[in-house]
């Protein structure tokens, strides 16, 4: 009870000696302002450099750096200046001046750094359904059957980074860990039966796509286009049988019913480890902070034919054909009358995500300088007009 | 500037890779080299026969189970992808059909379809009666006529057929057995009292009697006609080959053995002269060799009959091993022997003989049998090479269920049709099955 005391004591004290120090350091910016304002440079790095190797809030060091920037400015120390208006992006990464009131030669020392991020890092997550393209049509059941693919829920979770090339262009490498299933509904089988079938895949998806972005505003929409490399981990299905037979009892034919589940198949052996796909997509970012969330749709093209064409039916390469492993890969055949078709997948994900912009203050080996000398013309244009 | 035009080059190049997709271009004509297809409708069914016919079609003969619980004859005409084109049924109402061989007539445009009815049990003896039925029809399935056999005018208590063999005179000839125990099941133990009797019966096309005289069992406690053939250098002499228990000279057990005999118009068989059984046997003292199913040998493979059985080591046993027996054109046996595998012992697994066929493409025979598993069944397909030693083998169908093979053949292009009953999770279906030269589901 007594530490517990102590302990809070020596935090509330610390803390009330940090705010107590940051409201020095306020009045002592306030100061160092005054000073600039009265034309004393001299005096003020020496009236900063004790709070500057304080621990401070952003935005106090994006003032007192800017404030610095300027002084070295007006003592012709450009080094300095660059240094100081180095530390102003790393304190607000998103810091710009201003060319009708900034004073010019901050603005042209402006343009020479940037703090735009190299990279941002993102993660996401969402639903997906699986659209299936038939390549051929393969079945082994014969007749009139009525058969169809069914959309089924998956998920998926990502993360990825952005190579920013400029504020608009970035291209973008991604993880996906992605769950997709489909379901294939054939009624009509022997007449009356039904088989559906559900399959469920896990997939290590590494799409990398090229993205424009708008760089302006607080909702930012953006779109892409892209090429995954798609690797299958895990494929697994069941069967649903059911089986309805007319039966004839004393004159009076009706309908029974028996339903049969399968043990969860594995699949994988019958499908394509390494797939690839060509996606399209687009979103919109909100800026949080530094920050963004976003919200992002994708349809992804399946390029490949997921059946292994080899271990349609029976895997072969297990050594003896007459064995019961080998009779085993046989299964969703010869117990249950499936065959794959040939197809394709395609994939339309939502997800929702959070991008972490990796700002990097530099100084840029050719300043933009342009448009600083742009303003200066037009700032000379508006004196000699008045 | 040409470096540019390379780079454009290049990066169009990996553009018409990378939006290459598959498509079914690249499949064209899969469906048609291999497949399995199923077969069948409400209930069960049963496969027992099929017909390739020249142009690629197929006619399947199997056994359907009708909402009312009877069994009836399905026919059903299929295209080489499996596609069936027509199915049709034929049967007795109220009567349980077993269908057991389909056979073109010889001037070719028609078919015999013979079937074996189940007339019910018999209280004195609690055993099943049977009388057979042959269906004629044209290509399109279309019955022609038909004729009841009738017990021989109510003569004789039960028969049961194993095959039809069209014959030159537009008529036929059939053989089988008076067995009642072993109808619809021959992997049953016979009995071990004289309840069975050959019989070979023979047609015109009318259905009027043949010969005057049918040929007569050669005396056994069990045994069946199988198969007979024509001779043919003489059309009027036939080759039948069945299995029956009479103890050959040189054997000391009265076990079954596969058994040749040929006879003429007069119905005798003719038997070789004493001191000479041995050729008319095939088999092992002491073991049961059962014959199942004898095919023609093309000239290119040496021309003659190729016999293929199971031998069973004791009554009680309803599987073994594989029994062949080689025959020249005028039935002199060439060789006898187990059915080997690749080390030269006997083809391993539980099997029951189904079927055999030539190969030609690659030259030797295919085999079809059943090979029990501890269970169920699943359908072993074997090649053989011509001297009766396996090259491969492979099985259908679930380890843990009934299935069963019917018949099999080689097509032209070497591709192997496979007929069986598989058992899917709820029933049993009627399956074609066509896998490459190697028996596989591959190009």
């Amino acid at each position: 009870m007594r530490l517990s005391r102590v302990v809070l004591t020596i935090f509330f004290a610390a803390a009330i000696s940090c705010l107590q120090a940051q409201d020095q350091c306020e009045l002592t910016l306030g100061q160092a302002a005054d000073e600039f304002n009265a034309g004393h440079f001299y005096d003020i790095p020496g009236l900063l450099k004790d709070c500057l190797n304080q621990r401070q809030k952003p935005e106090w060091r994006q003032r007192a750096y800017l404030l610095l920037a300027q002084t070295y400015l007006l003592l012709d120390d450009p080094e300095g200046a660059e240094r100081s208006y180095l530390e102003v992006l790393r304190a607000n990464p998103e810091y710009v001046t201003n060319d009708t009131q900034d004073p010019i030669d901050l603005v042209y020392l402006s343009s020479k750094f940037t703090a735009s991020p190299v990279f941002s890092l993102f993660g996401k997550i969402g639903p997906n359904v699986s659209i299936i393209r038939q390549i051929v049509d393969r079945k082994a059941f014969v007749g009139s059957i009525d058969e169809r693919y069914i959309l089924r829920p998956g998920f998926q979770i990502a993360f990825g980074a952005d190579w920013n090339y400029d504020d608009n262009l970035s291209v973008a490498l991604e993880g996906n860990f992605v769950f997709s299933a489909y379901k294939l509904e054939s009624k009509g089988v022997f007449d009356h039966d039904v088989v559906e079938f559900k399959d469920q895949q896990t997939w290590a998806r590494i799409p990398l796509s090229v993205k424009y972005t708008d760089d302006q505003g607080k909702y930012r929409p953006y779109g892409y286009v892209g090429i995954s490399a798609d690797i299958l981990l895990s494929d697994r299905a069941t069967f649903l049988y059911t089986d309805g037979t007319l039966n004839q009892t004393d004159g009076v034919v009706k309908m029974d019913q028996q339903v049969e589940e399968s043990p969860v198949l594995n699949l994988k052996s019958k499908r394509n480890t390494f797939n690839y796909s060509w996606f399209i997509g687009g979103g919109l970012k909100y800026k949080l902070g530094l920050q963004y969330a976003f919200i992002d749709l994708r349809y992804s093209f399946g390029m490949t034919n997921l059946v292994n064409t080899n271990n349609s039916i029976y895997e072969y390469g297990m050594g003896d054909r007459t064995s019961a492993d080998f009779q085993g890969t046989g299964e969703p055949t010869m117990t249950w009358g499936h065959i794959d078709d040939y197809f394709r997948m395609d994939n339309l994900f939502l997800s929702v995500g959070y991008v972490y912009p990796l700002y990097k203050p530099r100084k840029l080996k050719k300043a933009r300088s342009r448009s600083v000398l742009r303003s200066i013309k037009k700032q000379k244009h508006e004196v000699t007009g008045d | 500037m040409k470096l540019r035009a390379t780079n454009l080059l290049f990066i169009l190049t990996l553009l018409c890779i990378a939006f290459a997709c598959d498509t079914g271009g690249e499949y064209t004509g899969e469906s048609e080299k291999y497949f399995i297809k199923y077969y069948g409708e409400d209930g069960e069914q049963e496969a027992v026969d099929f017909h390739i016919n020249d142009d690629g079609t197929v006619l399947i003969l199997a056994s359907t189970v009708t909402p009312s619980g009877f069994k009836q004859i399905l026919l059903i005409k299929v295209d080489d992808k499996g596609n069936i084109l027509w199915q049709k049924k034929y049967g007795t109402p109220n009567v349980n059909e077993g269908p057991q061989d389909i056979e073109p007539t010889v001037n070719g445009g028609q078919f015999l379809i013979l079937s074996n009815m189940f007339l019910g049990t018999d209280p004195s003896t609690n055993e099943g009666k049977y009388d057979f039925k042959v269906i004629r029809i044209e290509e399109d399935g279309t019955k022609i006529d038909s004729m009841v056999f009738n017990n021989n005018g109510g003569d004789w208590e039960t028969q049961f057929m194993r095959s039809i063999t069209p014959i030159s005179n537009g008529g036929f000839v059939t053989t089988g057995n008076s067995t009642d125990e072993t109808i619809f099941d021959p992997d049953k133990v016979p009995p071990s009292v004289d309840l069975e009797e050959l019989i070979i019966l023979t047609f015109n096309s009318d259905y009027s009697q043949y010969l005057s005289q049918n040929p007569v069992s050669p005396g056994e406690q069990f045994g069946s006609g199988i198969k007979i053939f024509e001779d043919g250098n003489d059309a009027d002499r036939f080759f039948w080959f069945c299995y029956l228990d009479q103890k050959p000279a040189s054997h000391e057990a009265e076990n079954s053995n596969f058994a040749t005999f040929s006879f003429g118009l007069s119905g005798q068989l003719e038997v070789p002269p004493p001191g000479s059984e041995s050729a008319v046997f095939s088999g092992v003292d002491g073991t049961d060799e059962i014959l199942v199913s004898v095919c023609k040998v093309p000239n290119s493979l040496g021309g003659g009959f190729y016999e293929l059985g199971t031998s069973r080591s004791s009554s009680t046993a309803t599987s073994g091993t594989l029994y062949f027996s080689r025959r020249g054109p005028n039935l002199t046996k060439t060789s006898e022997g187990f059915v080997l595998n690749k080390e030269g012992n006997p083809l391993g697994g539980n099997l029951s003989a189904v079927d055999v066929a030539p190969a030609k493409v690659v030259e030797g025979f295919l085999v079809l049998a059943n090979e029990q598993t501890s269970t169920g069944s699943t359908i072993r397909l074997t090649r053989l090479t011509s001297s009766s030693r396996e090259e491969w083998s492979t099985n259908f169908g679930s380890f843990g269920r009934f299935n069963s093979g019917a018949k099999v053949a080689e097509l032209p292009d070497g591709r192997i049709f496979v007929l069986g009953t598989i058992a899917l999770e709820t029933q049993k279906k009627v399956a074609l099955i066509k896998v490459n030269r190697n028996g596989e589901f591959l190009n």
